[in-house]
């Protein structure tokens, strides 16, 4: 089901007041039956698959606990690990596989020639919707029973709705198994205040994504759908802003629908996006965008691909340093570096079966490598220095980099990319005008919002109370009336691909 | 035992306006009620779309010939007037073009027809015409195939309009057109394999939103190709109550006129902003100028190929204020145009003619030209749709053509804005 549409919104509101007000057996009952509705409206048959991959690693956790032996305790996780791997393998990464393996044969000199068959069977397989996320979900459980962070969860029903809750199912955030069951079975009522910060939620992630990230959408379709070689180097830059924009708007909408939704039920997670272009380092800004997934990264790639093994650390929370989590263990400067193309590598192909998912998480490896590099230098320069000129930095770098996620192939990747440091090509013009001057609305508006929100919590004590409700209202209308205008399952999510 | 999150102390995870939440309530609760305000005010000055760009002094004007209707500029009623069981003649006219050949300026409703309706009278046999606001020559092409998956085209007038080429691909409701035969028609060359795929790519888009094939679908057999997978759950319900608020609530089935009006302000809103105005010089953009040329090349191709003679001439625009666009551009592409067919022309085969009608109508005959609005480039008068009726027709008789009949006999045309 998608959040922005009619369905989901009768949906949430035939099914909150049940949550909220209803006894423990309903509301257990309509969680769960919720979630799975909510999967089937994408599609029923694949309900099945999420349930099994569910049931086996909640079985696995419990044998796990259970056994005191070193080597049943591991065939269980790696029985829990293979299984979920394969899984996300067969249908997210095989077809990409089998082209990649034929792109090297061709390379090889070799024509390997696919049978009709084999060639319907690839056309067969469908990406189960959100499989990336809740195979995170699940599997992060197994790892925490295994180091024993958390205890296994007794009833597979609670389980279950921890993996399949729908506010978090199919675009995350990515949750811990702390984070989501002791609020399913320690249900705390919202409070009338926690109902109307829900609500607002809501609607500021619907007015993100309606109205900002789908009517932004054709302007910046239309220029990753024009040749690479055509492009001028203006337009490149401005394609690689209004597309990071686009994602932005477009994923922390998403994000905040889903807290929202959660948030009126009386269901806390913590936020997803932090004003992340405004980072004045590549480290700061993952610190800031798509936080449960980097640091779930850290917690069960990058730092046990340091050597670190698994930290007795149950909640991944911000990613505070990427480094920190050794208990002061040495490390070589080669393993360091190692590791973190490694994880992102891995990172990137976690976003999509496609190279240039792969290129976009080592251009972020690239970035955080020579924030690493320079750092020591720029620690001398004073702190309002470091920040600006780190900002001014980071952005245009992290917003090349999505030419990465967005470009269709590596080779008009690559072209791009040297576009916009190709100055003979700055008089060249190719995408739509209002291109332009979106993109520049956007960058200039983020800033004098970014600096709006940096005092908020200041104006809210200093704005009187009669300026600030009714500014308050006049912006909610704002929003109300655009995505009542817009409502429609225009676009899915883009983070649902993944 | 679960261990407590201790992100549960973590005050971003708690936000919520504790004891004092009923002033924010307040403001949520007038929030949604001046924004249904703000709907209701949006509503009563909301814009037809396909109107808006014909400016304050012009309207569409529909024509029909001994008794039929002969021109649409919507895709919804491309149908009704290139009709599929009407009697398709040996000398077969289709004429394509933008708002210039279906709007009047300073419309006369008891005495004004549009230009296609003057060339019929003229030749004595329907000039169909197909013409949407602002269309683009890859548009055209994609018209010309769909023309031919019903009725045989013998003769095409295709006017050249320099602005349009500005224009890129095709806009949203082609997917109306749609069908295999058309899909196997484009594919059989490069443009058109391109405009096939972003056909399928607005089937693909209209799908998603309902406003596609699947809007006519009946719900119920909708629900059964849900049950078959062919659709998702998720399509069939939100059809559901999408035509259950729109049936019962008007101001839900005017939403995209809304929104419409609101992209209209904003658009207006940046000409003010950055003074921009009608006599705005706009410069060509190069990516659209060569797809729409290459479709040019293409469509001639196919013309050549089918055996359909093709009457191409540059458009009229008024020549008592300077244009809006780049001389050093603009003639220069004139020029090609016609060698383009020169060269057509010298090499033989099918029958192709070339006329440049940018000064055909006289100053006269367009809008007022003075401050108080924004000054009409793109649409004459009455007078003005008469003259290149009559020059077209003259023009297609060059061709082969029929003979010249009875002008006039034509009393069926309904005038609407």
């Amino acid at each position: 089901m998608l959040f922005n549409s009619l369905t989901y919104l009768v949906f949430l509101l035939a099914l909150a007041p049940l949550v909220v007000f209803g006894p423990k057996w309903l509301r257990n009952g309509v969680l769960l039956f919720g979630s799975l509705t909510f999967y089937a409206f994408w599609r029923i048959d694949f309900t099945g698959l999420v349930v099994f991959t569910a049931f086996v690693d909640w079985f696995g956790a419990r044998r796990i606990a259970a056994s005191t032996s070193v080597t049943v305790r591991r065939a269980w996780l790696a029985l829990s690990v293979v299984m979920n791997l394969s899984v996300l393998c067969f249908f997210k990464y095989f077809k990409f596989a089998v082209g990649s393996g034929l792109s090297l044969a061709h390379l090889l000199g070799l024509e390997v020639q696919l049978t009709d068959g084999f060639r319907t069977f690839l056309d067969t397989i469908v990406l189960p919707l959100g499989i990336s996320f809740y195979t995170f979900h699940s599997l992060s459980y197994v790892f925490d029973v295994y180091r024993g962070v958390v205890a296994p969860v007794p009833r597979f029903r609670d389980f279950l709705t921890y993996v399949m809750f729908w506010t978090q199912l199919v675009a995350g955030p990515i949750l811990r198994t702390a984070q989501v069951v002791p609020q399913l079975v320690d249900y705390r009522r919202p409070s009338r205040g926690e109902v109307v910060y829900g609500l607002e939620e809501i609607v500021q992630g619907l007015f993100k994504k309606l109205v900002i990230a789908d009517q932004l959408a054709p302007l910046i379709d239309y220029g990753y759908s024009l040749p690479a070689g055509k492009l001028g180097t203006l337009d490149v830059w401005v394609l690689a802003f209004g597309f990071g924009f686009q994602i932005y708007f477009d994923f922390s909408g998403y994000s905040q629908i889903a807290l929202g939704s959660a948030r009126i039920m009386g269901f806390h997670f913590p936020p997803n996006f932090n004003w992340p272009y405004l980072a004045s380092s590549p480290r700061e800004f993952w610190r800031r965008w798509h936080i449960s997934l980097s640091s779930w990264i850290r917690d069960y790639l990058y730092v046990p691909l340091l050597g670190g093994g698994f930290q007795k650390r149950a909640i991944g929370g911000t990613v505070s340093a990427f480094d920190a989590e050794l208990g002061g263990r040495p490390v070589s400067e080669f393993r360091r570096t190692a590791a973190l193309f490694a994880t992102w590598f891995i990172m990137g192909l976690w976003h999509g079966a496609n190279w240039t998912f792969a290129l976009w998480g080592l251009w972020h490896a690239g970035l955080i490598f020579g924030h690493r590099l320079i750092e020591p230098l720029s620690g001398r320069l004073p702190e309002w220095v470091r920040r600006a000129g780190g900002w001014a930095v980071t952005l245009p770098l992290v917003m090349l980099g999505w030419v990465f996620f967005r470009a269709q192939t590596v080779p008009d990747a690559l072209q791009m990319i040297a576009t916009a440091f190709d100055v003979t090509r700055l008089p060249t013009r190719v995408i739509r005008e209002n291109t332009y001057l979106i993109a520049f609305v956007l960058t200039a508006g983020m800033l004098v919002a970014g600096a709006a929100a940096r005092t908020a919590r200041a104006a809210r004590q200093t704005i009187p109370d009669w300026l600030r409700y009714p500014l308050q209202a006049g912006v909610t209308a704002v929003m109300v009336a655009g995505v009542f205008m817009t409502l429609r399952q225009a676009k899915s999510f883009i983070y649902f691909q993944f | 035992m679960m261990e407590v999150s201790p992100a549960r102390h973590d005050s971003a995870y708690w936000r919520s306006y504790g004891d004092a939440w009923r002033w924010p309530a307040a403001a949520l609760a007038a929030g949604f009620a001046l924004g249904f305000a703000l709907l209701v005010w949006t509503d009563a000055r909301r814009i037809v779309p396909d109107e808006v760009g014909l400016g304050v002094e012009t309207w569409a004007q529909p024509a029909s010939y001994l008794g039929r209707r002969i021109n649409a500029w919507r895709l919804e009623d491309y149908s009704t007037v290139y009709d599929i069981e009407a009697p398709a003649s040996s000398g077969e006219v289709l004429w394509v073009g933008n708002s210039q050949l279906h709007a009047i300026n300073q419309l006369n409703r008891k005495r004004d027809q549009v230009a296609p309706f003057h060339a019929s009278s003229a030749l004595g046999q329907p000039v169909y015409c197909l013409s949407l606001p602002n269309a683009n020559v890859q548009e055209h092409l994609a018209t010309l195939h769909w023309a031919m998956t019903r009725r045989p085209v013998r003769y095409l007038v295709l006017p050249m309009v320099f602005d349009k080429l500005r224009n890129d691909g095709l806009r949203p409701g082609f997917e109306r057109l749609a069908s295999p035969a058309l899909s196997a028609r484009l594919a059989t060359r490069p443009q058109g394999k391109r405009l096939e795929g972003e056909l399928a790519d607005l089937q693909r888009a209209a799908k998603a939103t309902g406003t596609g094939t699947n809007s006519q679908t009946p719900l119920a057999q909708l629900s059964m190709s849900a049950v078959l997978h062919e659709v998702s759950l998720q399509e069939v319900s939100e059809r559901a109550l999408e035509d259950g608020l729109a049936s019962r609530w008007g101001l839900w089935q005017r939403r995209p006129l809304l929104w419409s009006t609101v992209l209209n302000d904003a658009y207006v809103f940046r000409n003010w902003l950055l003074g921009i105005k009608a006599t705005s010089k706009r410069p060509m953009l190069p990516v659209p100028f060569e797809n729409n040329m290459a479709a040019f090349d293409e469509l001639l191709d196919v013309a050549a190929a089918e055996g359909i003679a093709v009457l191409v001439y540059i458009a009229p625009i008024r020549q008592d204020v300077e244009p809006p666009y780049i001389m050093a551009e603009y003639r220069p592409w004139k020029a090609a145009v016609a060698r383009n067919i020169a060269g057509r022309q010298a090499k033989g085969g099918a029958k192709l003619a070339f006329a440049d009608l940018d000064q055909l109508v006289p100053a006269g005959l367009w809008g007022t030209a003075d401050d108080s609005h924004d000054i009409d480039f793109m649409h004459f008068q009455g007078k003005g749709h008469e003259i290149l009726g009559g020059k077209v027709a003259q023009l297609l008789q060059d061709l082969g053509v029929g003979a010249p009949a009875q002008a006039g006999t034509n009393a069926n045309a309904v005038v609407g804005r």
